[in-house]
């Protein structure tokens, strides 16, 4: 099996709107693959109808090799699938340790999450020192941080990480990259991101969103960067 | 002149206009006049008329706040839980204009406002504190607001409960009837607009017949022509008022005739037909012939009730005083509020700012997105529904003579407003009206009946509140809203379908009949007079025989469709969860068996088994309506069916051709019609002749069937084989 | 033709001079503090104590608005001497000290069960966007559910044919708090069960229809008062748990008062003090402590978060509102001594526990916000049966209005 995750053909309305017009795309399992497009496009749409949080009206999706389209969102997110949300969401009344403590799913045991702890402490040494503050005073990079923790706390086989870098400065955006570098060895990614220079190096698959569709996929990265009249017509980004 | 010009023009204009606002209005104008009617039935002496009328009063005063509470919750989607505040300062703001004495000196002042005056400046009352309320939503959205305003309903409820001198405290708040309610001009007043109102419906009568030129539509008016000319013949107190409009009945049918047969060779005309809009050249049939039987209607109306009029006008001039003459006056004057609120809501909300209200209650932010003020919007609903029930508690106090704080501010009210909206039907313009008018009937015939058995009355409100909850989850639409998006397509259904020029299929026209027959039904069995029993009866026996009808024509459709019916349910269901509901093969006994019980049950005539066995045939007959709410589509192909094979099967019989023709109908519903009608009068005199009319029916019956022997034994074996298989 | 320039907006002018705000909201605190101060001044016919205090709330206005330092200081001297005045006058006055203490300690006794009660209406609005219009009903069944199960539990120990009579012997005061136990266990476990019920049955359906829900508990609430009505009569009739008379036991353990020179305390209000905080911190405890406590609390901030971190949010739901629907039948139960138990309740504490969620903060707001919100209402109702009695019901709805004028929000909450 080499595709961890397969889209077939999803239409998604969100109330009267059509925003996911037919989106096919595959995640092959151990990669990182990237989700570019411009504000609106429907990236976080399909983040999000993965989970079930907008389940798709037609087409259908499969992870491991099981439907989960129609599942609810706890039962799909129990198959092995974590969450990076692109505004972080963290819970700002909670301290940072509570936050991590209900991150834990019921299926994972505490011994994984005490493992997941150090690598955590290890990807961002300075989570130790605020633990036990409320999540709410903390910092955008800081809660950044926190957010990704989050969805280490369970043995994920997928995670769902958008907008990582949004709003955080050139040096914590690069740490962060840095630190999602390294969990590649870990689970699969699928990634969305504006600013696709910046994580060219996680990966080389990509697909790119415009209105709802998918417009252009590849497996080389450089060439996107390279090709400039693609990105100028899709990305919003001229040079 | 040319000002004078233009004037006449306009007025030619609003003149030609009536026909299309009449038609447009047909239900509305029909029960309306219908309603209108009822106080002309009474008279001086006691009359059961009498407690009719207070009882649609009371429906009409809480079906206004019902009204006005959907307008806030259904349109604008603002719950207000303490809309019984803007129905108590009503109350108690005409209260205390009816009455010097209830206020101290300096605020005392009001009460020389002139009577119907003061109903403005309650609706401005009303209009203000809705203008408070709405000045609160800017601190709390959405949801919250019901916090608010059930916090200053309360504020005002504690300060009149707290204060007995000027809320007459548990003993409650005298309040004398207004002056000018008890004079006859008034009440001739009130008179001369129902005269108008009942030409207004013979006029859409006329509309209609001459617009629905086959045998459907007359099909349908007959009921009406018969049970109309019944109500007449009894509330009338002069025979020949009701054979006359009983005439004009048949020479509308006649004028119908007489234009069908000249214009059927006029290939414009067919034209004309399908756009709905049909203009006789001819000016006699056109304008001089309905004059003339508008004229012979309104005669005849004044011959019925002549003599109640002369009993109203001697008895104010005897003794204004007395309580039964004020009850007529009182309806009349809630049911023209009712009219006038009823046409101003309507317009309202077919407004542009009718629209923008749906728009900011659908999504406030995007409404706000797009320019409008939701603020201002929600504002201004408040004030215009605080009016609204601000006006219902000002008709109530002088209505219901004795005012408490408990009952005229208690949460409770504002409990039943809402009660009566969602069981009517949120959103909806009748669904108020139509709830109110449901539940306090049920609430009058069930209490009895449940104490009946010894058991506390009050276990209806249970009921009640069951019913409510299962409309919430269930039925969120209510009664109108429900049966109403299904009479939308099932309307389009019939619009698309087309069996040569012989169209059967219910029109839009069409619908205004059975709204007066289920009203009049509905008033008539409220009344529980036994001598309107007759026509209640015939008017539920009428619209049940043609469901029933439908149900055995359907009854293959019914089947295949209950069981794709209840696959789908029982897919829809598995998906849920583990929770199986669905209808299998296995268990139809038990509808077998719940209606043989029934049927069991209602013949041993023991009073203590009618409720179960009521209650048994309320569950059939719920189900059966649901099933003919689904299958609506093959119900219509089926009677268009079955038409054509009656008509082609009666070619066919050889040279014997007997068939039935058009006028022949009209002839037999005329001799029946009379013939009931002379039934009614009790009459020995005109008995012979009844049962002459009836016993030729009967023979011609009898020969018919002996005529068609041969079809009607094969229909029935080709339907026994199909039955088999 | 001149050209309008601009037309003048009150809202405009406001923000540009913000001080002018500042003193309209202190002048209406003013004219409010002014009204309730006369108002007590009649009612104790000590109208001169009343404009003593007028006099002196209105020093205080000025020094906080006056950037003066002198004329601060000034101000602050004469409020004391009018305040050291009104001490010394107030003390030789018969009664208010006694006055002052009961309404004191009721008030706080009506205050911590009210706080259990609004917790969970708190709870389940907070969580489940859901306003429980049921939820004054819950708390009135509760109190009727702890009144019979005290009953049905002495009754069961008195029956001489049943063995529970050898367990305490004709110990009646162990009884009476074995049957207080029972009965408000039983209440909080029947009640949980009604709520989750209704939730798993009915509510669960028109999640995502605020007003649906709305009109579905205000479906509930009509039945079980009405139901309520029919078996215990109308709202006039409260019942008590009086020893001898409703109640078979001769005593009931936490009767009687304690006497404290003329000031006399029920022993059963103290009582309920102490409750009251223990049941209170066991459940500040469960929210911090336990993962479903945690849960639910961020939950409230952001459902979908929740459940997309892996928690199934409708079993949430349910256990809110199982839980919302035991706290109020809880404190209904052991609220029955003090107030007895009626189904008029029912409205009443429904309409307390609005005017607490709105003082203490609807929208986004903290348990605290409850909490303050709860003592409040508490308070100023105790206080003014005591004081004014004539404000007592309305007393409440002039708080949340001086609230929500001068913090929109409530007091932990924000717009």
């Amino acid at each position: 099996m080499k595709n961890l995750l397969e889209i077939h053909d999803a239409h998604v309305y969100i109330g009267s709107f059509y925003i996911l017009q037919g989106v096919s795309l595959v995640v092959p399992k151990g990669e990182v693959t990237l989700l570019l497009g411009r504000n609106g496009a429907g990236k976080t749409t399909t983040m999000k109808s993965i989970l079930g949080i907008y389940p798709p009206s037609e087409g259908k999706i499969v992870f491991k090799g099981e439907e989960i389209s129609n599942l609810p969102t706890h039962k799909i997110v129990n198959k092995g699938i974590g969450y990076v949300p692109d505004t972080r969401r963290i819970f700002g009344t909670l301290t940072v340790e509570q936050n991590l403590i209900i991150s834990r799913r019921k299926g994972t045991s505490k011994d994984v999450m005490e493992e997941r702890l150090e690598l955590v402490f290890d990807l961002f040494p300075d989570m130790k020192g605020f633990m036990k503050q409320r999540a709410g005073t903390l910092s955008g990079g800081q809660q950044q941080m926190l957010a990704v923790a989050r969805a280490l706390m369970n043995e994920n086989d997928l995670l769902l990480i958008d907008e990582p870098t949004e709003g955080l400065s050139p040096l914590l955006a690069k740490n962060l990259i840095n630190a999602l570098d390294r969990l590649k060895e870990f689970a699969t990614i699928l990634l969305v991101e504006q600013n696709f220079r910046t994580v060219s190096k996680l990966g080389d698959n990509f697909y790119i969103f415009d209105n709802g569709k998918i417009v252009h996929e590849g497996d080389n990265i450089a060439e996107l960067i390279a090709d400039k009249e693609l990105v100028a017509q899709y990305l919003g980004v001229s040079i | 002149m040319n000002n004078e010009s233009n004037n006449e023009g306009n007025l030619k204009r609003s003149v030609r206009g009536i026909p299309s606002i009449l038609s447009k209005n047909r239900t509305v104008i029909a029960v309306v006049a219908f309603l209108y009617l009822i106080p002309l039935g009474t008279t001086s002496s006691f009359s059961p008329v009498r407690t009719l009328l207070f009882i649609i009063t009371q429906i009409m005063i809480f079906g206004l706040l019902a009204m006005s509470f959907d307008l806030q919750l259904g349109r604008a989607s603002l719950l207000n839980f303490g809309h019984v505040a803007l129905f108590g300062v009503g109350a108690y703001f005409m209260a205390y204009t009816l009455d010097a004495g209830l206020l101290p000196p300096p605020f005392n002042l009001i009460a020389t406002i002139p009577y119907p005056l003061t109903l403005v400046f309650a609706m401005l009352v009303g209009g203000g504190l809705g203008l408070i309320m709405g000045l609160t939503t800017s601190r709390m959205r959405g949801t919250a607001f019901a916090f608010i305003a059930l916090a200053i309903s309360m504020f005002i409820f504690n300060f009149f409960r707290q204060n007995p001198d000027i809320s007459g405290g548990e003993t409650g708040l005298q309040v004398p009837t207004p002056d000018i309610i008890r004079t006859g001009p008034f009440y001739l007043l009130f008179v001369a607009i129902a005269f108008v109102f009942l030409a207004a419906f013979f006029g859409t009568v006329i509309l209609y017949i001459k617009k629905r030129t086959d045998y459907a539509g007359l099909i349908l008016l007959t009921p009406v022509m018969v049970a109309f000319t019944g109500v007449l013949l009894i509330f009338g107190t002069n025979i020949l008022g009701p054979v006359l409009v009983f005439i004009a009945f048949l020479v509308m049918i006649l004028l119908n005739r007489f234009e069908r047969s000249k214009s059927f060779s006029d290939p414009l005309r067919e034209n004309q037909t399908l756009t709905g809009e049909v203009k006789s050249i001819n000016k006699l049939t056109a304008y001089v012939l309905p004059f003339i039987i508008m004229i012979v209607v309104l005669v005849g109306l004044y011959l019925s009730f002549a003599t109640n009029i002369a009993d109203m006008v001697l008895l104010w001039i005897e003794d204004s005083s007395l309580y039964y003459f004020t009850i007529p006056v009182q309806f009349y004057l809630v049911l023209t509020c009712l009219v006038i609120i009823y046409a101003f809501v309507r317009r309202l909300i077919a407004s542009p700012f009718g629209r923008m209200i749906t728009a900011v209650a659908q999504n406030e932010e995007r409404a706000e997105a797009l320019g409008y003020n939701s603020y201002r919007a929600k504002i201004v609903v408040l004030v215009i529904s605080g009016a609204i029930a601000s006006l219902a508690g000002a008709l109530y106090a002088p209505f219901i003579r004795i005012i408490v704080p408990d009952t005229v501010l208690g949460v409770e009210v504002t409990i039943n407003a809402m009660l009566y909206t969602i069981i009517g039907g949120i959103a909806t313009l009748l669904g108020p009206l139509l709830g109110t008018g449901v539940v306090v009937y049920s609430e009058l015939n069930l209490v009895d009946l449940i104490e009946g058995f010894g058991l506390p009355g009050r276990l209806w409100l249970i009921v009640l509140g069951v019913l409510y909850i299962g409309i919430v989850l269930f039925m969120p639409l209510g009664i109108v809203g429900s049966i109403g998006r299904r009479v939308d397509s099932l309307k389009g259904s019939f619009r698309q379908m087309k069996v040569r020029q012989f169209e059967f299929g219910l029109k839009d026209a069409d619908y205004w009949i059975f709204g007066l027959l289920g009203t009049m039904g509905l008033v008539l069995l409220l009344s529980e007079d036994p001598r309107f029993l007759p026509i209640s009866y015939g008017i539920f026996g009428f619209l049940g025989a043609l469901g029933l009808l439908l149900m055995l024509l359907f009854r293959r459709e019914i089947a295949s469709r209950i069981r794709g019916f209840i696959k789908k349910r029982r897919l829809r269901r598995r998906k849920i969860g583990r929770f199986e509901f669905g209808l299998k093969d296995a268990d139809y006994w038990i509808f077998g068996l719940l209606g043989t019980m029934g049927l069991v049950l209602l013949l041993s005539e023991d009073p203590r088994f009618l409720p179960i066995s009521y209650g048994i045939f309320g569950f059939l007959g719920a189900l059966g309506l649901l099933l003919m709410l689904l299958f609506r589509r093959e119900i219509a192909s089926r009677i268009r069916g079955f038409i054509k094979k009656r008509r082609l099967r009666r070619r066919k019989i050889g040279r014997f051709e007997f068939g039935l023709k058009y006028v022949d109908d009209v002839l037999f519903g005329s001799l029946g019609t009379l013939g009931i009608l002379l039934l009614l009068t009790e009459d020995p005199r005109f008995l012979l002749i009844s049962y002459g009319i009836f016993g030729f029916l009967g023979a011609l019956g009898l020969f018919l069937m002996i005529l068609y022997r041969m079809e009607i034994a094969s229909r029935i074996r080709r339907r026994s084989t199909k039955g088999g298989d | 033709m001149t050209m309008q320039t601009e037309r003048f907006s009150s809202h405009d002018y406001m923000e540009n001079h913000p001080q002018v705000i500042k003193i309209l909201v202190w002048t209406i605190v003013l004219i409010v503090i002014a009204a309730i101060l006369v108002v007590v001044g009649i009612v104790n016919n000590r109208l001169d104590l009343a404009i003593l205090l007028i006099v002196a709330a209105a020093l205080l206005v000025v020094a906080a608005i006056v950037n003066n330092r002198l004329v601060s200081a000034i101000c602050l001297i004469v409020i004391g001497a009018i305040l050291i005045v009104v001490a010394i006058d107030v003390y030789t006055l018969e009664g208010v000290i006694v006055k002052a203490s009961k309404s004191f300690v009721n008030g706080l006794a009506l205050s911590m069960l009210l706080f259990l009660m609004v917790s969970g209406f708190f709870l389940i609005f907070g969580l489940c966007d859901v306003i429980n219009f049921a939820h004054g009903a819950f708390f009135m069944l509760g109190g009727f559910m702890g009144f019979v199960i005290y009953l049905g539990t002495e009754a069961l120990f008195l029956d001489p044919n049943l063995p529970f009579l050898l367990l305490f012997g004709a110990n009646h005061y162990v009884m009476s708090v074995f049957a207080f136990i029972v009965s408000a266990l039983g209440a909080t476990a029947i009640m949980a069960l009604i709520g989750g019920g209704i939730e798993f049955f009915t509510i669960r359906r028109l999640y995502g229809n605020s007003i649906a829900q709305i009109l579905l508990t205000v479906g509930f609430m009509f039945i079980i008062t009405q139901a309520a009505e029919i078996i215990w009569g109308p709202p006039q009739f409260s019942y008590f748990i009086i020893p001898g008379s409703s109640s078979q036991l001769d005593t009931f353990f936490m009767g009687g008062v304690l006497v404290f020179g003329d000031i006399i305390f029920e022993t059963y209000n103290i009582f309920l003090i102490f409750l009251g905080f223990a049941v209170g911190g066991l459940m500040f405890l469960g929210f911090r402590k336990t993962r479903i406590g945690l849960q639910i609390q961020a939950g409230i901030e952001d459902k979908e978060m929740v459940e997309a971190l892996g928690t199934d949010i409708r079993k949430l739901f349910t256990i809110v509102f199982m839980l919302g629907a035991g706290l109020a039948g809880l404190s209904g139960a052991v609220l029955v001594p003090m107030i007895g138990a009626s189904s008029g309740h029912g409205l009443t504490y429904l309409i307390y526990a609005f005017v607490i969620v709105v003082v203490g903060g609807a929208h986004y707001g903290r348990f605290e916000g409850t909490f303050f919100g709860a003592l409040i209402v508490g308070l100023s109702i105790q206080f003014s049966s005591y004081f004014i009695p004539f404000l007592e019901n309305i007393i409440v709805f002039i708080i949340m209005v001086i609230i929500l004028i001068v913090k929109p929000g409530g007091l932990t909450g924000h717009e």
